[in-house]
């Protein structure tokens, strides 16, 4: 029974492509009302809210202060300032209308450049914009790039993107008198209820996870209208729901990236980087504090991970997070290190065009050797387990093919390699427990949103127990069902929350092998496990599950066992995309129509789930490079509020994408896997950009490139 | 000539999956809101522009998104959701080839996806790669990247094509 490393169908499919599954909006309780928001339509102000029967405002839910909802000063446009409840939302809608707001505009501030010389604050309360600012050095850049042979000075934009999962943000909230109970479209329900503990200073709270739409990130924290909604709910005792239209979402949530870097580099005439300096940019948008902790530290994922898999002596870079009065900026797939990835990237490419030289070899010149593994990048981050070599060595293959057949047919081609950081702690939580009818229930304190971990669960489960996996029933999303939990985010379900599965499997298997100790009278030593049947070594005797479990009731033995894993460090996949690109440069058009994977991110749990994600991580970033961008007006708008105007991709724009992979770097982890949610996203947007570069023979700094600006 | 005044409601007829529905509503209530409420949950909303086709059902033979229809319009039509798909317990091939390729990951989209494949299938039941794309064209998905939806649909139409009787609603 070999589950792992299997391209197992999803256990999660059949009540979804039957139109049974349970998301937020689905959900009803009888006499449920309907919440909706008056947001803020100026960048910065003052405001005042005529009070009314069935209008709240932020003194509602935050007296005095004006964050989640703000109360006395707005800083972002699409910022909630007040709520209304009523029957459904039709008449919500109605009643937002007639809602008075008084704005007396205040001196507000866009760029995040302007931003960082404190001349206009986002917020009244700030004492500075500059949320953070630090830098991190190794070797002496500043002498080293005195001595060689070439020095490249430039500005690159890596642009504000819109998450934007098919479903939005919404949460259905109900106090029963006692307890507070929360359905919210999250990305953890643990995670969740403690910041709503936190905020509404209330215990007594359990939060559901229903299925969720995706999030790419953009749930990960708690956003206001869930602390409102939540207060609302506490204060009333009527079942309360939001959803926010499309528009809404687009206006005040799942925005990310927005970071520029301006650099200086110096490599020598065989393409080594001998020193690299310069200044990287976040945007944080208001000062919303959720947003803000989970953003300002994807800056420093991205300062810390700009030196990409080289081994590059001599480097100084600084990292600045701004508040500007935009949206609050928060995780979007890859959290960081896509923009690193991009920097990194294209200079190397960059130099590349610059040297003539091939994109592989000048990889190769660069690239920290196998030998030097593990490999501290002296910025803070090691990198574990791999081969940069080798994987470049694989690539050269398929690059080699597709270069061939890009000059038969007149497109161009791209690469870009990446080395990310995966799997973050500080822990995760498992439960697996055993019916006494002999089903395995499988609990996971982690909160999958489309990416299928539950399977992988099943697998793990399925092959330590040694039974068949349908036998097994995974769960997650519900704060009353285990102990605790971290979340789904940061590529870490499989591998953080799969090995806290692996532990309590295995703890139950010992238990039952325990439990077969005292029933048959021997020594744990005697005993051999075999699928779920345990039999006597050398005395012809044997005992099957269902046996175990049935003595195991009677007897007053516990077959729940609980396993909390504790991580350290996270976990470094990496790899080499490329790409063939169609570019027509008088109709101004560009298309992908070919792109390759290449990916070692240890051990696979089930191929053909990590494929999926790279099919769609990597989609997301061809969009990013192509399509997709907050346009931003200089009064602080979105210009591109819906799914047409925004470039979300269809079927017609996606390219065929061939996904590889080598299994050389296991992660130390019990499940030996490293993570792929993000590694799609993480590395296209560059192997993109690239491509259309080298085409075009000419340097790009912007994006999406279909706007035209590049060509 | 009926008129109907701002906060009059009306009686509709709808059917849906072959069982007739009587409902009360406004005229300015959406098909989408009125099928949701009516226990079709697998009917999505995931815009408010007629952009993502999570709303797609199919309306006397046409595939729709009904977030772009009243439902005081929809009165008499016959309509079918993904929820009338599968025949006692038994997965249509769309579905099921929807579960065999890999084609959804949160599943928001996979309803008015599997509605719109199972419309074009039947206008085309051979499509190439290209009229499979362009055809689910107003169907958006965030998590697939598509392929595996495409596969899943030329897989159905060679499944639907072998069957020699061919799968029918109804
Ligand atoms: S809900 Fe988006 S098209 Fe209907
Ligand atoms: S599967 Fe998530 S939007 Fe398509």
């Amino acid at each position: 029974m070999h589950y792992i490393g299997q391209p197992i169908k999803r256990i999660e499919d059949p009540r979804l492509i039957t139109g049974h599954g349970t998301y937020v909006d689905d959900l009803v309780f009888q006499g449920t009302k309907f919440v909706a928001f008056l947001r803020s339509t100026k960048p910065h102000a003052r405001i005042k809210i005529a009070k009314r029967e069935g209008i709240f405002t932020g003194e509602d839910i935050n007296p005095g202060k004006d964050f989640p909802i703000a109360t006395n000063e707005t800083t972002y446009i699409g910022q909630p300032i007040a709520a209304v409840i009523a029957k459904d939302r039709y008449e919500a809608y109605d009643l937002l209308e007639s809602i008075e707001v008084e704005y007396e505009d205040l001196p507000y501030v866009i760029d995040p450049y302007e931003a960082l010389k404190d001349e206009k604050k986002a917020y009244s309360g700030l004492k500075s914009n500059i949320y953070i600012n630090k830098t991190y050095s190794k070797g002496n850049p500043e002498e080293a790039i005195k001595n060689v042979d070439f020095v490249i000075e430039d500005e690159l934009i890596n642009q504000r993107m819109i998450a934007s999962p098919l479903e939005t943000r919404g949460i259905l909230a109900y106090f029963d008198g006692q307890r507070l109970n929360v359905w919210s479209s999250t990305q953890s329900a643990h995670f969740l209820r403690r910041n709503l503990v936190q905020f509404l200073n209330y215990s007594n709270i359990r939060v559901i996870q229903p299925d969720v739409g995706g999030a790419f990130g953009s749930k990960i924290i708690a956003h206001p209208e869930e602390y409102a909604v939540s207060k609302l709910a506490l204060k009333l005792g009527i079942p309360l729901k939001w959803v926010p239209t499309r528009t809404e979402e687009m206006i005040s949530a799942g925005h990310g990236r927005d970071k520029s870097m301006r650099f200086k580099v110096g490599f020598n005439k065989n393409g080594k980087i001998m020193a690299l300096m310069g200044t990287i940019v976040g945007d944080l948008g208001a000062p919303y504090s959720d947003a803000n902790d989970d953003e300002s530290g994807n800056v420093l994922s991205t300062t810390k991970m700009v030196l990409g898999p080289y081994d590059i002596p001599n480097a100084s870079v600084t990292a600045y997070a701004v508040h500007t009065n935009k949206v609050p900026t928060t995780s979007y797939r890859g959290a960081g290190r896509p923009e690193a990835t991009y920097f990194i990237e294209r200079i190397i490419n960059i130099i590349a065009n610059e040297l003539k030289m091939d994109p592989i070899e000048i990889r190769l010149n660069n690239v920290v050797k196998p030998n030097e593994m593990p490999y501290d990048n002296g910025f803070g981050i090691v990198y574990d387990t791999g081969d940069y070599v080798d994987i470049l060595n694989k690539a050269k293959k398929y690059y080699t093919e597709l270069s061939a057949e890009a000059k038969e047919k007149g497109y161009c081609t791209g690469l870009a390699m990446y080395v990310e950081i995966t799997g973050f702690g500080p822990w995760e939580v498992a439960r697996v427990f055993t019916k006494s009818d002999g089903k395995i229930i499988a609990i996971t304190g982690s909160g999958p949103h489309g990416q299928g971990d539950a399977t992988a669960f099943a697998q793990i489960v399925a092959e330590t127990l040694e039974i068949p996996i349908e036998n097994i029933e995974v769960k997650w999303g519900d704060t009353d069902i285990i102990e605790d939990g971290i979340g789904t985010w940061g590529s870490r379900t499989v591998t953080v929350g799969g090995s806290a599965m692996l532990k309590a499997a295995q703890e139950l298997k010992s238990r039952f092998i325990e439990i077969a100790s005292k029933m048959m009278n021997a020594d744990i030593e005697e005993l051999e496990y075999k699928e779920g049947t345990i039999t006597h070594k050398t005395e012809n005797k044997k005992l099957e599950l269902s046996d175990i479990i049935k003595y195991a009731y009677k007897n007053g033995i516990s077959l729940d066992v609980t396993s909390v894993y504790a991580v350290s460090k996270p976990t470094s996949p990496y790899g080499v995309h490329m790409a063939m690109i169609d570019v027509d440069k008088e109709l101004n058009k560009m298309r992908v129509i070919k792109y390759i994977a290449l990916d070692d991110i240890g051990k696979v749990i089930n191929p053909m789930l990590a494929e999926g994600q790279i099919h769609g991580g990597v989609l997301q970033g061809i969009a990013q490079a192509l399509y997709e961008g907050a346009k931003i007006a200089d009064d602080g708008s979105l210009l591109n509020s819906n799914l047409g105007d925004y470039g979300f991709p269809t079927a017609v724009e996606s390219p065929e994408i061939k996904w590889y992979y080598i299994e050389k770097g296991l992660s130390a982890h019990p499940t030996g896997s490293k993570g792929i949610g993000e590694a799609g996203a993480v590395v296209s947007t560059p192997v993109i950009v690239n491509a259309v570069e080298n085409c075009l023979g000419k340097r790009i700094k912007t994006m999406p490139l279909s706007l035209g600006d590049s060509l | 000539m009926k008129v109907i005044e701002n906060n009059e409601k009306t009686k509709i007829h709808l059917k849906i999956n072959g069982n007739v529905y009587e409902y009360e509503t406004e005229p300015r209530r959406l098909l989408v809101h009125v099928l949701r409420e009516l226990g079709f949950t697998g009917v999505h909303v995931g815009c408010d522009t007629s952009n993502c086709g999570a709303c797609t059902v199919i309306m006397n033979g046409k595939s729709v998104k009904s977030c772009t229809v009243l439902a005081v319009e929809a009165d008499g039509s016959e309509i079918l959701t993904v929820e009338g798909l599968a025949k006692d317990g038994k997965l249509h091939p769309i579905q099921e080839a929807f579960w065999e390729k890999h084609a959804l990951q949160c599943g928001y989209c996979t309803p008015g996806m599997i509605m719109e494949a199972y419309w074009l299938l039947n206008e085309n039941p051979n499509p190439t790669e290209t009229e499979i794309r362009e055809g689910i064209s107003g169907n958006l998905c965030r998590c697939t990247g598509y392929q595996n939806i495409v596969e899943a649909i030329k897989s159905a139409s060679q499944k639907l094509r072998i069957n020699q009787t061919p799968y029918q609603h109804q």
